[in-house]
């Protein structure tokens, strides 16, 4: 029973990075878990699924892990994302690193 | 994350840095805690990677974000915990941080390239002892 797919799950899957990091991984042959604030499971496929999560509340995380077992399986990759965006005021642009 | 006026970080309300810690580092903790339990499960062929994406306030203060660098400094601690703790498992535990080496404002560009190293991360056998200070 060696050819299950292997899974990752994204939390803070937003609309930059969290779809970049599905992509990639998708194209490796994962199943993909995506956790945000405005996921909606009416755009879940065989391949895909999304979690509606509030990461203000840590009990978010936990529902998502055990959903994405309960439909997927268990993850191999996991994803935090916390924060992503923020504003970028003229200053920041201009830092040398 | 919210933003706090520059020379007054500490008039940042204790609501939203409560708020914003949950964000950036406990539920990132009870991310990093089940993703251990569910590892614990899989197969030694399983990948068993955790990222949590950091940024450069690891190393240097941006003053109107004090609250996002203070979630994401405490977080690289619990990673970099995690990444020695679990290592002979076969546990990776990282801090990814996608501006590190980039001009900030060709932050779209970055996205494909972070993704392609996080497979890559995945893939390795480790993430060697870099994970405080970032990928």
């Amino acid at each position: 029973m060696s050819t299950t797919s292997p899974i990752i799950l994204v939390f803070g899957a937003g609309p930059r990075i969290g779809t970049s990091v599905a992509k990639a991984f998708a194209a490796k042959g994962y199943k993909v878990a995506l956790a945000s604030r405005k996921a909606s499971e009416a755009n879940n496929t065989a391949n895909e699924i999304h979690i509606q999560s509030d990461f203000a509340d840590p009990g978010t995380v936990v529902n998502a892990f055990s959903q994405v077992k309960a439909s997927l399986g268990i993850p191999s990759v996991v994803v935090y994302n916390g924060m992503y965006r923020f504003p970028e005021p003229r200053w920041f642009l201009s830092l040398s690193l | 994350m919210t933003p706090n006026p520059p020379n007054d970080p500490l008039s940042l309300q204790l609501a939203d840095f409560n708020k914003d810690f949950n964000i950036n580092t406990v539920s990132a903790f009870v991310a990093a805690q089940q993703a251990a339990t569910g590892f614990a499960q899989l197969p030694d062929s399983a990948a068993k990677t955790f990222i949590y994406t950091g940024n450069i306030q690891n190393t240097i203060i941006i003053p109107p974000l004090l609250d996002l660098g203070v979630g994401k400094a405490a977080t690289a601690h619990i990673i970099q915990s995690a990444a020695a703790a679990y290592k002979d498992r076969g546990y990776k535990y990282a801090n990814f941080c996608p501006f590190i080496g980039k001009r900030l404002t060709v932050i779209g560009s970055t996205m494909a390239t972070s993704a392609r190293l996080m497979v890559r991360l995945s893939t390795a056998q480790s993430t060697g002892m870099r994970t405080r200070s970032c990928i």
